[in-house]
């Protein structure tokens, strides 16, 4: 267990070291060092209910992402919306009062709440409970719905920023269910073969609006249950398949093309941008630095307007 | 001889950093497509600077870094095309074994071939239904009214291409007619190529490429292209996009490609017309 702690930890010193190489002081700065936005920093009002919430699930890993983007989806959308924040129980003390610190109304749920609140909301579903408690990235499926007390809610990911108003996202679909960022390809947990389900295609579910009383729990049990799905072997794709069925099933609309999945850098012309993967590097070096100037830019106009206000 | 024609290279080269930034649209029917490396990325933004300027069009640009650029060329890049697509190779090999995993021979090809994304990896990750592909050594010195007017009134379907000197093909036509029983065109030649790439066939890929002979010839991309095209589907632009040898730019010529033996050419003749033609319209910010 030691030496796998210890080969993630040089892997990603490895990586920090190479990305500060290639990308230089923006990267050190944004990632390293100045570590918090340092605006807002006493704090957003937002409302504790609305027929809208935001639910982010984060880790110790992805902390400081994870602020960033809630930051800048809470200033996008007008701090309508509530905040709901996940964590997987890796949060520091200290982590989560820095949170608690930037979004003093927003609600914090940890992983021990969560746990027992899910356990006794799934205790029908075995399947959907095994799979939650080995992988982390499931909790999304089935803790953004058992926490939602609106009937809608967007999924948001730590490494998503919004560069304009996501106008789209906040509307919501016009006729279907669900709406969902388009993947480049479908990429699930089955391969064609799957049979007596329907699956939507390309839905990638780091960015959506959902409908809580569309998803069927009962149809991701049967679904698990089929043997299509390998419970014990399975990765953290399945997440993603559960809800491409959902959204096959109830029905999706996909965001426009602005909503893009990034492949390197470059953000102009572009509403939100998912960073993922290897291009979670241009999270810092292009977007944060983006996102910090446009912070400041709005924290600068609600001053000038409180006190015109005053 | 040679410390003047560094000199010419270092200040021709650098002058296409200080063109006025071109907005480009950030959709469209068709994407410009171009596939550049850390060496090739400045002549990379000539031909694209020199497209855009004298075609006015506005198309979407994507331009796939082979994952040799520095975060610097990058920048330079994004302040020339602020709306420009960067592909960068690291972030697309997380894409593309996804996507590509019934398709090994592709799959290997991708890992072995330089030229290989621009069959394989960007008819999957261009939104749009047809691409505009450029290569990094072609430079336009007029409108190219012929491409423009093709842009404008494809028929679906169909492939536009330039036309080279010669076959320039992995086997002869002969044998791809007996080994795959697809008929190709003369001449093809894919430094521009108009293509349409709405559900592409990767299949057809992948079975071509189970041949070796595919697999690690130098036009085995080129090769690919005019066979997925297939003769009948392929149209040609005028002999002014034609492949040539001849070692001045006459006047009416419209565009230019400096291949591999007369590349140095572009520093040479090319670049010293282009930017010439450019100054007069007032596209540099002097």
């Amino acid at each position: 267990m030691y030496f796998h702690e210890i080969h993630r930890g040089l892997r990603t010193l490895r990586h920090g070291a190479k990305a500060t190489f290639f990308h230089g002081w923006p990267y050190l700065r944004n990632r390293y060092l100045r570590t918090l936005p340092t605006d807002y920093s006493d704090g957003i009002r937002t409302p504790t209910s609305g027929s809208l919430e935001i639910h982010l699930l984060t880790c110790a890993r992805d902390f400081q992402m994870a602020l960033w983007s809630a930051l800048n989806l809470t200033i996008m959308c007008g701090k309508k919306c509530p905040l709901f924040v996940h964590e997987d129980g890796t949060l520091s003390p200290k982590m989560l009062a820095v949170f608690r610190r930037y979004f003093p109304d927003a609600r914090m749920i940890g992983a021990r709440e969560a746990n027992a609140a899910s356990e006794s909301a799934y205790a029908e579903y075995p399947c959907l409970l095994s799979l939650r408690k080995r992988l982390k990235p499931f909790w999304k499926l089935t803790d953004f719905a058992l926490f939602c007390e609106a009937p809608r809610f967007v999924i948001l990911d730590s490494d998503q920023l919004f560069f304009a108003a996501p106008h789209e996202l906040l509307r919501g679909p016009s006729s279907a269910a669900h709406l969902f960022l388009r993947d480049f390809v479908s990429t699930y947990s089955v391969g064609r073969e799957c049979t007596g389900f329907r699956l939507a295609p390309r839905v990638a579910c780091g960015l959506g609006n959902v409908a809580r009383e569309a998803l069927d729990f009962e149809r991701m049990e049967c679904f698990l249950r089929s043997g299509m799905v390998d419970l014990e072997r399975c990765d953290m794709w399945i997440e993603q398949t559960l809800w491409a069925l959902e959204c096959g099933e109830a029905g999706v609309e996909y965001l426009p093309e602005h909503y893009a999945i990034a492949l390197g850098p470059g953000w102009k012309g572009k509403t939100a941008k998912h960073y993922i993967g290897p291009s979670r590097d241009y999270f810092f070096t292009e977007g944060v630095p983006v996102v910090e100037q446009m912070l400041r830019d709005e924290c600068a106009g609600s001053q000038v307007l409180k006190q015109s206000e005053a | 001889m040679s410390q003047r024609i560094s000199f010419a290279k270092a200040r021709g080269l650098s002058a296409v950093l200080d063109a006025r930034p071109i907005h480009t649209d950030t959709a469209g029917d068709v994407t410009v497509c171009i596939l550049t490396t850390q060496r090739e990325w400045i002549p990379c933004l000539w031909a694209l600077v020199s497209f855009y300027e004298f075609s006015q069009c506005r198309y979407p640009l994507a331009i796939y870094d082979d994952g040799s650029l520095s975060s610097s060329s990058h920048r330079a890049i994004l302040r020339l095309f602020p709306n420009a697509s960067i592909i960068d190779r690291r972030c697309a090999d997380l894409v593309m074994p996804r996507a590509l995993a019934e398709y090994p021979n592709c799959l290997r090809f991708r890992r072995g071939h330089p030229n290989a994304p621009r069959i394989v990896d960007l008819p999957l990750l261009c939104a749009s239904p047809r691409i505009l592909m450029l290569d990094d050594h072609i430079l336009f010195f007029a409108r190219p009214e012929r491409l423009v007017q093709r842009l404008c009134d494809l028929e679906p379907g169909q492939f536009v291409f330039g036309r080279d000197a010669n076959d320039c093909y992995a086997c002869s036509r002969d044998q791809i007619l007996e080994w795959f029983g697809v008929e190709v065109g003369e001449r093809v030649n894919c430094g521009i190529m108009l293509a349409e790439i709405s559900d592409f066939k990767y299949e057809l890929l992948e079975s071509w490429l189970g041949n070796s002979q595919m697999n690690c010839h130098s036009w085995a991309e080129q090769t690919l292209w005019a066979m997925y095209a297939g003769k009948k589907r392929s149209v040609f632009l005028g002999q002014e996009y034609d492949v040539t040898a001849c070692p001045t730019i006459e006047s009416a010529c419209v565009l230019k490609r400096y291949p591999e033996p007369s590349r140095r050419a572009v520093y040479d003749e090319g670049i010293a017309r282009v930017e010439g033609e450019l100054e007069r319209r007032g596209v540099f910010g002097r």
